[in-house]
């Protein structure tokens, strides 16, 4: 994997030095923007992409992320949006601080099916209250693919509103392997966060 | 971006959509019906890079194979392209924006962005004429070879591609790559127009109907709200007033042009009906607001009892949730509310408007006639914690 990720690091570079990755480790104690913190088990791969676009989402993977994704939204406030806008183009939905779990999902479903340049197909399903971070917040499961790769993905997403400020965490993976081999490691991570 | 995509844009770059005036006259098919390129000629180079690029879209999960609906546009597409409809295969593509494609070999790519904007079988049949225009000129061949020519031009794009990670593309030559690059020329759009617009006239639809989708294009650029957009439709093409009003003078001449039952309106909403509601699902997670409501209040405004219709524009001014917006989408929902008719869903986002408000009594009164009417939903459980006040979601 080291080394996939090594190639990886390296196609980046030479994509214009756009992404960096660093390593989490594990048993470390992880504070997500100084708000949400989170112990993972295994060791995983922080990917962090100069970028605009995807400035309020945390990016872990295990296997890489075209194989999957671990992601966290901590403290977004009220009237931001979970992807900046990007120049020229029409601006992102924002969060709203009275938002109900249904709008969040909403929400997030608009972020991830808007194309950036090929079209996907974007299901959620599943919208239920549920615990996270030890506050009342919700949990839906949802699935996607993209014209890019055609891969066939499935994720779970766990949030909360707390104070005004949007708490969440979500995973995904290629249906085929990769989403159920990291499932329980992810469901431990969820488990683990704490509002600091 | 895989070598699919990539073709795939190439044929999308601008078919449908450049401006110009048009050829007076009719022209001719550059080729007979059944026509194949000569086995060791280029052009069937060209043709095996689409056909295989056919045979990967015949597997694409984006496909909407409707069998009914399927074969419903492929019947549209015979009456225009007559004897040449077994060399047209038309693809329903599900992808929210305005386009429609036509590659060298007869393969044609319709977007549900278009399916779902088109208002009758005659707005259909003017774009599926206007690619079919592009096939029978052989306007993908006459690209390919300009392509050709450009061979500094090629270099310079050679690097840019390899930038944006070009080495995915090595099994095409250069050539190809430009060739894909490059939308129709004007000549070429004003050809596909003039053959589309005969196509349809000919095939007994009005041929105003070309000029009205651009009348409807043009209604939803202006609503857009960041004009600084330009999508796929309008990146190259910046004079689509001139191009509407050159399709209605012309049509102006042709027979049928006007006449309502040459539309098919209703033939092809009935059609749509199966697959309508992931449209206006797609459509709405485009969060681009000015356009969807320019768009769904057009549809309102052929038809105002088209409950669809009026149910997604509500869920705009619900999404949206501007100063002003919760008062225009309870407006589409109560009045949807009061027929016997309205789907669980008008309930529900009537909850989350009135939630929103602060009216905690009106929104549970809601949220509870939504789970009395569909008490297995998917979402019962979460929807009955908002009508607990004092939950944070």
């Amino acid at each position: 994997m080291k080394r996939a990720l090594a190639a990886m690091a390296l196609s980046a570079f030479t994509l214009g030095a756009c992404t960096a990755i660093s390593e989490i480790r594990s048993g470390e104690r992880v504070v997500i923007n100084g708000t949400l913190a989170v112990q993972p088990s295994k060791s995983w791969s922080q990917v962090s992409t100069f970028a605009l676009y995807g400035a309020h989402v945390v990016v872990w993977t295990m296997d890489g992320p075209e194989l999957d994704k671990l992601c966290f939204v901590a403290a977004l406030e009220n009237n931001a949006s979970i992807h900046a806008d990007r120049p020229g183009k029409t601006p992102e939905p924002k969060f709203r601080s009275n938002m109900t779990a249904t709008e969040v999902m909403e929400l997030f479903e608009a972020a991830y099916s808007r194309p950036t340049s090929t079209p996907v197909i974007f299901r959620t399903s599943g919208l239920r209250p549920a615990k996270f971070a030890g506050v009342d917040g919700f949990r839906f499961e949802f699935t996607f693919v993209d014209q890019a790769d055609e891969i066939e993905r499935k994720g779970i997403a766990v949030g909360a509103i707390h104070k005004g400020k949007l708490y969440l965490a979500f995973y995904h993976g290629a249906r085929i392997h990769y989403f159920g081999k990291n499932l329980p490691e992810v469901e431990a991570i969820i488990g683990s966060a704490k509002l600091m | 971006m895989n070598r699919r995509k990539f073709l795939g844009a190439a044929c999308a770059c601008g078919t449908l959509y450049s401006p110009g005036s048009l050829f007076a006259g009719s022209l001719q098919a550059r080729m007979s019906p059944g026509f194949r390129p000569e086995a060791a000629s280029d052009e069937n180079g060209l043709w095996d890079q689409f056909n295989k690029e056919e045979q990967q879209l015949k597997r694409s999960k984006f496909l909407i194979r409707d069998p009914e609906l399927n074969a419903y546009i492929h019947g549209i597409a015979c009456k225009v392209a007559g004897d040449y409809c077994r060399d047209l295969r038309v693809y329903l593509v599900r992808s929210p924006y305005f386009n429609a494609t036509m590659s060298p070999n007869g393969m044609m790519q319709v977007w549900s962005g278009c399916l779902l904007r088109c208002q009758s079988e005659a707005q259909l049949a003017a774009i599926i004429g206007h690619e079919a225009g592009h096939y029978l000129r052989r306007h993908g061949i006459d690209r390919f070879h300009d392509a050709q020519q450009k061979s500094a031009l090629s270099t310079v794009l050679g690097l840019g591609l390899s930038v944006a990670g070009g080495a995915r593309y090595a099994g095409l030559t250069d050539a190809l790559i430009i060739a894909a690059s490059f939308s129709f020329t004007r000549d070429q759009e004003r050809e596909a127009d003039t053959m589309g617009l005969d196509l349809c006239a000919g095939a007994g639809y009005d041929p105003e109907e070309a000029a009205n989708i651009w009348a409807h294009l043009i209604a939803e650029r202006k609503a857009r709200e960041n004009q600084g957009f330009r999508d796929l439709v309008f990146a190259t093409h910046p004079v689509e007033e001139e191009r509407e009003a050159t399709l209605r003078g012309l049509a102006k001449g042709m027979p049928g042009c006007g006449v309502a039952e040459r539309r098919g309106r209703d033939r092809y909403l009935h059609m749509l009906r199966r697959e309508r509601a992931s449209f206006f699902a797609d459509e709405l997670k485009l969060r681009d607001y000015g356009p969807s409501i320019a768009l769904f209040e057009h549809m309102l405004g052929n038809d105002k009892d088209d409950f669809e219709v009026a149910f997604n524009l509500g869920e705009v001014y619900r999404l949206r949730a501007r100063d002003g917006d919760d008062a225009k989408a309870l407006e589409q929902f109560d009045r949807l509310a009061s027929t016997p008719k309205a789907p669980a869903e008008v309930w529900r986002s009537i909850g989350f408007v009135r939630r929103a408000r602060g009216e905690q009594g009106e929104a549970a009164q809601a949220f509870g006639r939504y789970l009395e009417l569909k008490p297995q939903a998917d979402d019962a459980a979460i929807i009955q914690s908002y009508m607990n006040p004092g939950r944070s979601t």
